[in-house]
């Protein structure tokens, strides 16, 4: 699943990984411009281990619909922190769901911007704000057999 | 009235979705309360540190849930990337 008709210098998406895997060169080229010096990709992988357990694989479950606008919404505040009206940045960002073995890839995060200090600090705001904010959880299969959610961080409400 | 909340992460042990009744013009604290009734006290922690959403966005506990609305989801702690 991806919504990106509106805003050509975003694209955000949630696909199952296991039939279509993340490609590196796809979210470099969305986000090549020949205004852009600089592009930052950021990948994340499945490790084996976590809090002292074996793991041979994690099956991620999202949220499509609301993962959609949520990444949308990071990547615009990120867009308005680093980027400039004339100079805006681009973003690529999708995260994998189904179940990945060791060393496969989760996430995809690119950033493209004139100068290599913006392309840095929003992929990284990106990665962060994914973790703390997005509808997407992690179970974890261990090699004993064994399987659970990852405990993972609580959505804070306002006020 | 009736209201659709679909289920993940922790929560997909009891499936993809549960059918739960809310009084007419209630709140979210209300499907909150509603929801630890159906699922019992085992439960209970994790309803406590989820929230509740749209397909467009989250919701406080003191958000009216409108009669346009059937359909949200819970959301326990989330640990993507």
């Amino acid at each position: 699943m991806n919504d990106n008709d509106n805003n050509k210098s975003i694209f955000v998406g949630v696909w199952d990984v296991t039939k279509k895997p993340l490609n590196a060169q796809d979210a470099l080229d969305f986000v090549a411009d020949d205004i852009n010096g600089a592009a930052d990709l950021f990948l994340g992988a499945v490790r084996n281990h976590n809090m002292g357990r074996q793991v041979k694989a994690v099956s991620y479950d999202v949220y499509e619909e609301l993962a959609i606008n949520n990444f949308r919404e990071i990547c615009e505040e990120a867009g308005e922190k680093w980027g400039t009206k004339d100079k805006p940045l681009r973003f690529y960002v999708v995260h994998g769901k189904g179940r990945l073995n060791i060393g496969g890839l989760s996430i995809m995060i690119a950033v493209g911007s004139p100068h290599r200090k913006e392309s840095f600090e929003a992929c990284r705001y990106v990665i962060e704000q994914i973790k703390h904010r997005s509808p997407v959880w992690k179970q974890e299969h261990y090699i004993d057999g064994d399987s659970d959610w990852v405990q993972g961080h609580a959505l804070c409400q306002h006020g | 009235m009736e209201i659709k909340l679909q289920l993940f992460g922790a929560f997909r042990k009891y499936g993809s979705e549960i059918i739960l009744e809310i009084p007419d013009g209630g709140l979210v604290a209300d499907l909150r309360t509603s929801l630890e009734k159906s699922l019992g006290e085992s439960s209970s922690r994790l309803i406590k540190i989820s929230r509740f959403a749209t397909d467009k966005t989250m919701l406080d506990d003191d958000s009216e849930i409108t009669s346009n609305i059937s359909v949200l989801a819970i959301l326990p702690p989330v640990s993507g990337g």
